[in-house]
């Protein structure tokens, strides 16, 4: 089941759709998130980060579990958080502050805060893994798109050793980067950037530089999706339009768009304020300032499907394929055995750092939670293996060895014994000598 | 039944009872017939298995009546199974058990259930008596476990199933303790382990005394390796029958500790105390107890009074079995999660492999020279198991080993350094390549180096008696010394080993040069470090060892092909595992091969031209692996000598069609990239595929004419054409900068190079970058100067030949157009806005490279 989930920055909590029928799921209650702060951890729950009281010194992320509509569990982080990620598997969470330029990334399942760094001189605004995990690349306030590497963060000896901890700082940016995307191909994918200069970038990760620039026509693009296969990408634009931009493909400029633009589309007058990819058919999903989730299909460029949201700006969506049974299945142990605590979810995630060493031990699932095996039988091969040494038998090699050294062990003793023999013969009569001679 | 009432073939339903009343009358023994032949008994469960005779598998339309002779046949072999059991003569009874083992696995669903307690009764009895020869309470075994397999079967059955269950636990542990037949402790541990995945509730009762039996088993030695081995896994599947996150951590704890303290006493005076009691302070957290030790307490008692007999011998396979059953914790399934103590691993790790048997200078007086050779004795094999223990902690941990992924990549990388046994540096390859793949693109840059280094050494061997290359050989040697700046930091903490090592017998630094040649295993780890390296950042900042390791590669896999392979071939007659061939340097030659040239992605790979060579070469042995991954490896490359990633999306068009577009273009790409292009006529091309168009553009001016109207094509011909040709010049330049080394002239292309096309091209592209650079100011300026400098250190073969700022902007080109496919068409791009775009088919009649090259010519 693939799901659809959306939320808005006025408080209208989650909304949940199911992308192939349409129906709507549970709405889970009061979430008011800021963009990019909406994120299913590794589809096992939802987690928001929240923006209601702007000022408050702290903030607060909340957890959400599928089945239950309220607030199941509340982080409060050391400042509020805007930009939330999550990996693939939901075992770390990386957040961006609202204040400062730091980025926090905790352990999921232990709520340990295992890194805390100061990323950016203005807050982050975006920040995503990249498809091995082992890469942050975060865009920020100051308009510079950077790529950490993880190993180089956790690697305390070498972080203090090298003079920045970045692998890649993209500084072209002249204004705030809205929304960062990064493709596929390991240690040669492309990253793409967006910002509020009305320009998207594309950089090669393998090498750090700039490969395109393409400039929006006087439009600030808020969000861009990745065609999978890299062709192109999409950028929901302020004016309400969904631009196509060329990555991978010839472009030619039939349209008024500019360089590298291939076209758009819109049905809509205000802003787009987010875009998801629908994984299982070729599906684009995008929310709006006006409060509705549209569905496209991007081979027709019409809307499939339109849901009501909210009031209020949309500014989060995620698309989450939710294996239906499953969740209830594969981790049905995990689950019995938490449920004695009270909650499937996990504790709360730290405030401030516990301690600057790593930490000693991790969760970790092992061999993937519950595997059928094949019953195996053993009694042939016994059988089998015992015929065999019984048809061996006389002629077994051991044996025979064995028969040599006993062979020769008695051929010794049999030596021995005649020794014996003689000595004794010899003692004899050595002893009827003395008594003949001795009677004599 | 009649002497002529035949059946039909041989899969008639018939056949069976019949088969099994003869089987039973003839085969097998009974009270009259004295067993004798084993060739029989075998015939008789052969032809039970393969006909499946006891079965009774029938459907509906079978005879009814067939359908009751069988069964009553089936009775009456289980009747004279259950007779033999009850026979005196030890060897009838032996086969009667294990007849029944079989009948249990082969007879139907019906019968088991319905005679299974009769069985279990039966086998009971002879598991519990004392008395009966090895082979009937081995077979015993045997027969019970899979009578417990099958039962596992029906999940009715669970409840029965352990109260069966918990009857058999004792005789069996009886049978740990007393026999003194290894044979009859495997079966008993193969049943046990059968009862604790498939009946836990049994075990409950039990946990501790399971426990502490093969605790004792396994600490108070005296078994052989492949004996521990069991017992250390039966010990770690006990947590499993529990379930939960408590006992695992527990029983983990437990081990960890028996290995520690076996390690305190094997490494007195051997190391620094500073690691030992980093391990202990993880190992028994402050303020906690730490559990009872493994095997219970009487066992402690009883090996301290031991300890002064203990050998190092003992200890260390002791350790070994016991690191064993810590790797089968971590990598066996789990019900629940675990919290794996990742530290304390890796520190016991670390610790272990910091002893190398070098004697602390304080320490000198307490060792004799006896006890330091007992221990180095039997070092290897505890690095050996230490390494592996890191390679499952990295495997089991997958993406989660981040916070400890740094610590890892300093075990690896100090432990490379002084490593010299070829079992060990394998080991050590192959937890380096398992930790990139984990890892992915944020370990390669710290790991690379390492890895280009160790394998460069292991595999220059070959170079010398190849002698391919002879500027790669002091390259090689060379590139093993570490840069400065890496090499401050490691230099220092493992000088003293280097130097001990050094002192005791000429190990270390040197052994790499003077041993005669390396074997073949450690050759094929290395390659496949080198391929797992390319594979994760082949493109990512390699610019330091990138055409050192193409280098290597392409003279190890043409080298390969010369290698005669006879000596492995003799050494395969003996041996009952095949150790590696020289088939498999080759193919792992061919691996790393390929990962190389497809991971390029700034200029085109140097050695293509031998490397399609060896692949044909390779192709054409047919029916071997090797032959198998060439053709996979031609087909991957077709895609990197005719790169397709040029026009996907006809934007003319609508979305949808330029889609079905886009699937019609795959499909006639891909029946025309054989070269024998199928004569189609020009009016029949459909006007989608640009790739004929392009082909024919290049090289037929005639076309070129009959395409003007279609003049998009041309455009991209020509745009096509210039590729080869950039990149060419590329190519040329590394020839010339490497000229000066003699093996270079083995390198060959087999396309003349031609800079008259590329000059004019260059020109046509020099007005493109100056628009690009009016209206992408922000790019240019980033990207010139960088390209220049690549270009300084490069590109000085053409520089001499051109001005300087054409140069500049061709170097340009160069660099941008190899970094991805993106940049191609970005240039393209440039081109095509120059014209008027009203048209649906775009105006390019521009800078053709045969046209304006014979214009100036």
């Amino acid at each position: 089941m693939e799901v659809i989930l959306a939320s808005s920055s006025v408080d209208s909590g989650i909304g949940c759709w199911d992308l192939h029928t349409g129906s709507e799921q549970l709405r889970y209650k009061s979430c008011s998130s800021p963009s990019h702060g909406l994120v299913s951890i590794g589809s096992r729950f939802i987690a928001s980060s929240q923006i209601r009281d702007p000022l408050a010194s702290s903030g607060s992320l909340l957890y959400w579990a599928w089945n239950k509509p309220q607030v199941e569990v509340k982080n409060f982080p050391a400042e509020p958080i805007k930009p939330i990620a999550a990996n693939q598997s939901g075992t770390y969470l990386a957040a961006g502050g609202a204040f400062s330029g730091d980025i926090y990334f905790w352990e999921v399942d232990t709520g340990r805060l295992l890194k805390k760094w100061r990323a950016h001189y203005r807050p982050v605004t975006c920040l995503i893994f990249n498809e091995d995990e082992s890469l942050l690349i975060t865009g920020s306030e100051d308009g510079c798109v950077r790529v950490w590497d993880l190993v180089m963060i956790f690697d305390d000896l070498r972080s203090q050793e090298s003079s920045n901890l970045y692998m890649h700082s993209f500084s072209e940016h002249t204004l705030r980067v809205t929304d960062v995307a990064i493709g596929n191909g390991g240690a040669s994918a492309i990253i793409v950037s967006a910002s509020e200069d009305w320009t998207c970038k594309v950089w090669s990760l393998a090498t750090g530089t700039l490969l395109r620039n393409i400039v929006f026509p006087e439009v600030v693009i808020d969000n861009i999706v990745l065609d999978p296969a890299e062709h192109v990408f999409y950028a929901g634009g302020r004016d309400g339009k969904i631009y196509i931009a060329a990555l991978n493909t010839e472009s030619i400029p039939t349209n008024n768009h500019g360089k590298h633009i291939l076209g758009s589309f819109s049905n809509q007058s205000k802003a787009v304020t987010c875009l998801a990819y629908g994984t299982s058919g070729d599906l684009l999903i995008s929310g709006a300032e006006d409060g509705i989730v549209r569905v496209w299909n991007l081979r027709t460029r019409n809307i499939v499907r339109m849901f009501k949201h909210a009031k209020g700006p949309i500014n989060n969506i995620v698309v989450v394929r939710r294996e239906s049974d499953s969740s209830n299945d594969t981790s049905f142990n995990a689950q019995t055995s938490s449920r004695k605590h009270g909650s499937s979810l996990p504790p709360p995630l730290e405030k401030y750092r516990t301690g600057n060493e790593p930490t000693d031990t991790v969760p970790v699932s092992l061999g993937g939670g519950g595997r059928h095996e094949d019953v195996k039988y053993v009694s042939h091969d016994v059988l089998m293996n015992s015929l065999k040494e019984l048809q061996n038998q006389g002629s077994n090699a051991a044996s025979e060895m064995e028969m040599e050294k006993l062979k020769h062990d008695s051929q010794k003793s049999m030596q021995m014994v005649n020794q014996w023999k003689k000595m004794y013969e010899n003692l004899h009569e050595f002893c009827v000598k003395e008594i003949l001679d001795g009677s004599k | 039944m009649s002497t002529f009432d035949c059946f039909n073939n041989m899969y008639d339903v018939a056949l069976k009872p019949r088969l099994l009343r003869t089987l039973i009358r003839d085969h097998v023994p009974d009270d009259k017939h004295p067993f004798s032949n084993t060739l029989e008994i075998s015939r008789v469960i052969s032809l039970v298995k393969t006909h499946r005779l006891l079965s009774e598998s029938v459907n509906q339309f079978v005879d009814p009546k067939l359908v009751e002779t069988w069964k009553s046949n089936v009775t009456s072999w289980v009747e004279r199974i259950l007779a033999l059991l009850s026979s005196n003569s030890p060897d009838k009874c032996w086969v009667g058990i294990s007849l029944l083992g079989i009948t249990c696995t082969e007879c139907s669903s019906d019968r088991f259930l319905e005679s299974y307690s009769v069985w279990f009764q039966k086998l009971l009895s002879f598991l519990q008596s004392t008395e009966g020869s090895h082979l009937v309470r081995v077979a015993s075994c045997a027969s019970m476990c899979d009578l417990f397999a099958r039962l596992s079967v029906f999940p009715k059955l669970k409840k029965d199933g352990s109260s069966c269950a918990v009857k058999v636990i004792q005789p069996v542990l009886k049978m740990l303790h007393d026999d003194y037949s290894e044979l009859i402790w495997e079966g008993a541990l193969h049943l046990l382990c059968t009862m604790i995945t498939s009946f836990p509730f049994s075990i409950h009762r039990h946990y501790d005394s399971i426990e502490s039996t093969i605790g004792l088993k396994l600490l108070s030695g005296g078994c052989s390796l492949s004996m521990l081995k069991k017992l250390a896994h039966c010990l770690a599947l006990l947590p499993k029958s529990r379930g939960d996150e408590e006992s695992w951590s527990v029983l983990m704890q437990k081990i960890l500790i028996a290995i520690n303290d076996h390690l305190n006493f094997a490494f007195q005076g051997l190391e620094e105390e500073t690691m030992r009691k980093v391990v202990i302070g993880l190992l028994v957290p402050p303020g906690k107890q730490p559990p009872p030790p493994l095997g219970g307490f009487t066992l402690a008692e009883k090996v301290s009074n031991k300890a002064i007999k203990r050998s190092e011998q003992l200890l260390m396979s002791n350790v070994s079995a016991l690191m064993f059953g810590c790797c089968t914790m971590l990598t066996d399934s789990y019900p629940v999660k675990i919290n794996v103590p990742a530290r304390l691993l890796l520190a016991l790790v670390e610790r272990i492999l910091m002893v190398n048997g070098s004697l602390p200078q304080m320490s000198l007086p307490f060792m004799t020279a006896i006890q330091q050779e007992n221990i180095c004795s039997e070092l290897p094999v505890l690095h050996l198991c230490s390494l592996e223990l890191l390679t499952t902690i990295v495997k089991v941990m997958g993406r989660q080993i981040l916070p400890h992924a740094a610590s890892i990549l300093r075990i690896i990388t100090t432990y490379f350094k002084t490593c010299a046994l070829p079992e060990l540096r394998i080991k050590v390859y192959s937890a380096a390549r398992i930790l990139l793949m984990s890892v992915g693109v944020g370990m390669a840059s710290c790991l690379a180096q390492e890895i280009v280094n160790n394998a460069c050494a292991d595999l220059s061997s070959i170079e010398k008696s190849g002698g391919m290359l002879n500027g790669l050989n002091s390259n090689a040697s060379t590139g093993a010394q570490l840069p400065p700046s890496h090499r401050k930091r490691k230099h220092s903490s493992t000088t003293g080993s280097l130097q001990e090592h050094d002192e005791g017998g000429g190990l270390g630094v040197e052994y790499l040069n003077n041993r005669p040649s390396t074997p073949i295993s450690l050759r094929i780890a290395a390659l496949e470090a080198l391929e797992a390296l390319i594979t994760v950042a082949g493109a990512l900042r390699s610019e330091r060892w990138r055409s050192k390791v193409d280098n290597l590669l392409i003279v190890v896999a043409i080298d390969s092909f010369k290698e005669g392979s006879a000596i492995e071939e003799i050494s395969l007659f003996l041996l009952n595992k095949p150790a590696a061939t020289a088939t498999d340097l080759q193919l792992a030659a061919l691996h790393a091969l390929l990962a190389s040239f497809l991971s390029f992605n700034r200029v085109r790979p140097p050695y293509l031209a031998q490397g399609f060579e060896l692949f044909h070469r390779g192709k054409q042995q047919t029916g071997t692996k090797l032959a198998e991954f060439c053709a996979h490896a031609l087909l991957t490359l077709e895609v990197l000598i005719h790169p397709r990633a040029l026009p996907l999306v006809d934007y003319n068009h609508t979305f949808g069609e330029a889609q079905r577009n886009l699937q019609d273009e795959y499909i006639w790409r891909n029946n025309s990239t054989t070269f024998g292009l199928p004569q189609v006529g020009n009016d029949t091309l459909n006007t989608e595929d640009d790739l004929f168009a392009r082909w024919m553009g290049n090289d037929n001016d005639e076309v070129d004419v009959s395409l003007a109207k279609n003049t998009k094509y041309t455009g991209e011909a020509s745009e096509v054409a210039t590729f080869p040709d950039a990149e060419m010049t590329a190519v040329e330049d590394e020839n010339i900068l490497n000229s000066d080394q003699p093996g270079d002239s083995v390198v060959q292309f087999p396309e003349p190079i031609s800079f008259t096309t590329s000059i004019p091209v260059a020109e046509a592209r020099d007005s493109l970058v100056t628009t690009k650079i009016v209206s992408e100011t922000i790019v240019s300026n980033s990207t010139v100067p960088h390209s220049e400098g690549n270009h300084m250190e490069s590109g000085q073969g053409i520089s001499v030949n051109k001005a300087s700022e054409f140069a500049s902007q061709s170097s340009l080109l160069q660099t941008t157009e190899g970094s991805t496919m993106v940049h191609g068409t970005l240039i393209l791009n440039h081109g095509s806005s120059l014209d008027d775009d009203e048209d649906p088919f775009p105006d390019i009649v521009d800078e053709d490279p045969d046209d304006s090259g014979s214009e100036e010519a």
